[in-house]
């Protein structure tokens, strides 16, 4: 290997160490500071200076097709890189200065259901950053759930965990079964429970408990009298030596309360309009996006309360072709450079036996 | 901690004490002993994540919980392959890495069966978490062997034929195209779910750190070969540190919360 060889080795394996590092950095910083970071000036320079040696290993061509997997992974590499600085603020910005290309930068589309927009706003929806050549509609919302909301007992232990501002936890019980409670030195044993009615809509559970503590006992009954009330009964005359109140709320406290359920589906209807004329409908999920006019349209938030309105994250596909072709490249040079190599040569070793 | 008294705490357990069991049999040099022991720790162990995957109702790796107990499951037949087509043989290491695997899973993480948020209900993520658990496992297991290396000891004659810096350098190629499907998988699903394939999230970036830390292995083994294995052999470590960085301090601690804190 020559000099020049040489020296690019150590500059890729000197590009490896940082980029290695800024990414742990990255980490500590958060996301929304380390998108400031990696776009920074600074970096930004690192970035072309990255695949300036990459495409600097490529004019050495026969270096690399001798090993194809790792040319294939070289050139996926720097597919990626491409794509990714195509596809970023300043790539949209040169695109549009030098190619006349204008697309937005990422953003946000605030759809309020059964009117049109095709106004984008920025992340924290409080500029705006353009218009859309199309309009967006918000025909409906809806949200399925995993199951009805559930009551559960649970206790809240202050001063427990998460910096001192107390503990939250569930308590997993079984009719005239002792349990510990968690975050408390006592034990309950569920004597009686009634769910209340057998609509979900107008189950009001009554529980009655015995508690018990280095050899004192209490039985306390925790009854839920409206949809919103949170049955609660102290632990202090239990476990308080004094067997006082608890004033400061120091104690844990039990209580009956109705859980959310987990969201199952957020499904958004959206019609783009063209001319108000409508030329396509779908209905938007999580990880089912709107793809339209060369923009990816994602589900960002919801209003959780009234479900009146949708808000999407816009984003150009600018670049995004390269860097998946960069994706499969990589793989397939990784996966034979790792793999493919080490195969043949043993087929052919079994082979020759 | 807590101990489990169920049916998936028993088999977990079980598996647990098979893996010790066959730990102790190797080093007392008892093979064939500790070699069926370790098939039934594995055994168990399949048992245990065949329950699990039926209580979730998915792929049960969605929480820490399943991911190591998948983990701990791989051991054997890891053990196995690398016995077979690699040539490394890493004795009764191969057990106790089950056995530290399982470890939490026995007595630390919640077994508290969760709904599958939105951003989880993908065909990705099964892939996308197996094709990590597979690599994380396989690049322990390549940690275990540069560990003796970094020492420079050689194995003993009825051990492993290769050097522990081939051993090495073969785990770590064999992994890392799984590393890699993982990390692009996870992109791609990335702008799926939230609108791009790259979001500089903690946990992302803690990937990508680990990801270049195996390139740099690459690079830096390409530039010395096999002259300086002891610095490979530290790199290797230290991919493996980054690991477990990865799945746990990353995972649980909140100064890395983003978009992945669902997976504790």
């Amino acid at each position: 290997m020559g000099s020049t060889g040489r020296r690019e080795e150590w500059a890729g394996l000197v590009a490896i160490g940082l980029l290695t590092g800024l990414s742990v950095l990255g980490a500590f910083l958060g996301a929304g500071r380390a998108r400031i970071m990696f776009n920074s000036p600074p970096v930004a320079l690192f970035w072309l200076v990255l695949a300036g040696l990459l495409a600097a290993r490529l004019v050495r061509l026969r270096t690399l097709i001798l090993s194809p997997g790792v040319f294939a992974a070289w050139v996926g590499g720097l597919l990626v890189l491409s794509g990714g600085l195509y596809g970023s603020e300043m790539g949209h910005r040169l695109a549009e200065r030098v190619l006349g290309r204008s697309k937005l930068p990422p953003g946000s589309v605030v759809l309020f259901r059964g009117t049109d927009t095709d106004l984008v706003l920025d992340r924290g929806l409080d500029h705006r950053i353009g218009v859309l050549p199309f309009s967006l509609r918000l025909d409906d919302l809806r949200i399925e759930y995993h199951r009805p909301r559930l009551w559960r007992l649970a206790v809240f232990a202050p001063g427990v965990a998460d910096g001192g501002r107390g503990s939250l936890t569930t308590v997993e019980w079984e009719l005239d079964r002792d349990v510990a409670i968690p975050h408390a030195p006592a034990r309950l044993r569920v004597l009686s429970y009634s769910p209340g009615g057998a609509d979900a809509g107008d189950e009001l559970p009554a529980m009655e408990l015995l508690l018990s503590h280095d050899g004192r006992r209490l039985r306390r009954s925790l009854v839920a009298r409206t949809d919103d009330d949170i049955p609660q009964t102290s632990l202090a005359p239990l476990l308080d030596p004094d067997g006082g109140e608890d004033e400061q709320g120091s104690w844990p406290i039990l209580f009956l309360i109705k859980l959310s359920p987990a969201v199952r589906r957020i499904m958004s209807d959206v019609a783009v309009l063209e001319g108000g004329r409508q030329v396509l409908r779908k209905t938007i999920e999580v990880n089912r996006p709107l793809h339209y006019g060369g923009y990816h349209f994602n589900q960002y938030d919801y209003d959780r309360e009234a479900r009146r309105f949708m808000v999407l994250l816009v984003r150009s596909d600018s670049g995004l072709a390269l860097v998946y072709a960069g994706f499969g490249l990589l793989l397939v040079g990784v996966v034979w450079a790792c793999w493919g190599r080490p195969v043949l040569a043993w087929s052919r070793s079994r082979g020759g036996d | 901690m807590e101990i489990r008294v169920t049916m998936l705490g028993g088999l977990i357990y079980g598996a647990m004490l098979a893996y010790l069991c066959a730990f102790v049999a190797l080093m007392c040099r008892s093979r064939k002993l500790g070699g069926g022991l370790h098939v039934c720790g594995f055994a168990l162990a399949l048992a245990a994540f065949v329950t699990r995957w039926f209580q979730v109702g998915h792929l049960p790796v969605g929480n820490l919980f399943g991911v190591f107990l998948g983990l701990g499951m791989l051991s054997y037949p890891l053990s196995a392959f690398g016995r077979r087509f690699l040539g490394v043989k890493s004795g009764a290491a191969d057990p106790l890495m089950g056995l530290v695997l399982l470890f939490p899973v026995g007595f630390v993480f919640s077994a508290e069966v969760r709904e599958l948020p939105p951003a989880l209900q993908s065909w990705l993520f099964g892939p996308h978490v197996a094709a990590y658990v597979l690599a994380y496992v396989i690049l322990f297991k390549a940690g275990v062997q540069a560990w003796p290396a970094l020492l420079g000891r050689t194995p003993a004659a009825d051990r492993q034929r290769i050097p522990y810096e081939m051993g090495t350098y073969r785990l770590v190629r064999l992994g890392f195209p799984l590393l890699t499907l993982g990390l692009l998988l996870g992109a791609v699903w990335g702008k799926r779910a939230w609108g791009e394939y790259w979001n500089w999230d903690p946990k992302e970036l803690w990937s990508l750190a680990m990801w270049l830390i195996y390139v740099g292995y690459f690079q830096f083994r390409r530039m010395f070969a096999a002259r300086r294995p002891r610095i490979g052999s530290a790199l290797a470590l230290a991919g493996v540190g980054v690991i477990v960085i990865t799945l746990t301090w990353v995972n649980l601690a909140r100064i890395f919360a983003g978009l992945h804190s669902y997976a504790v």
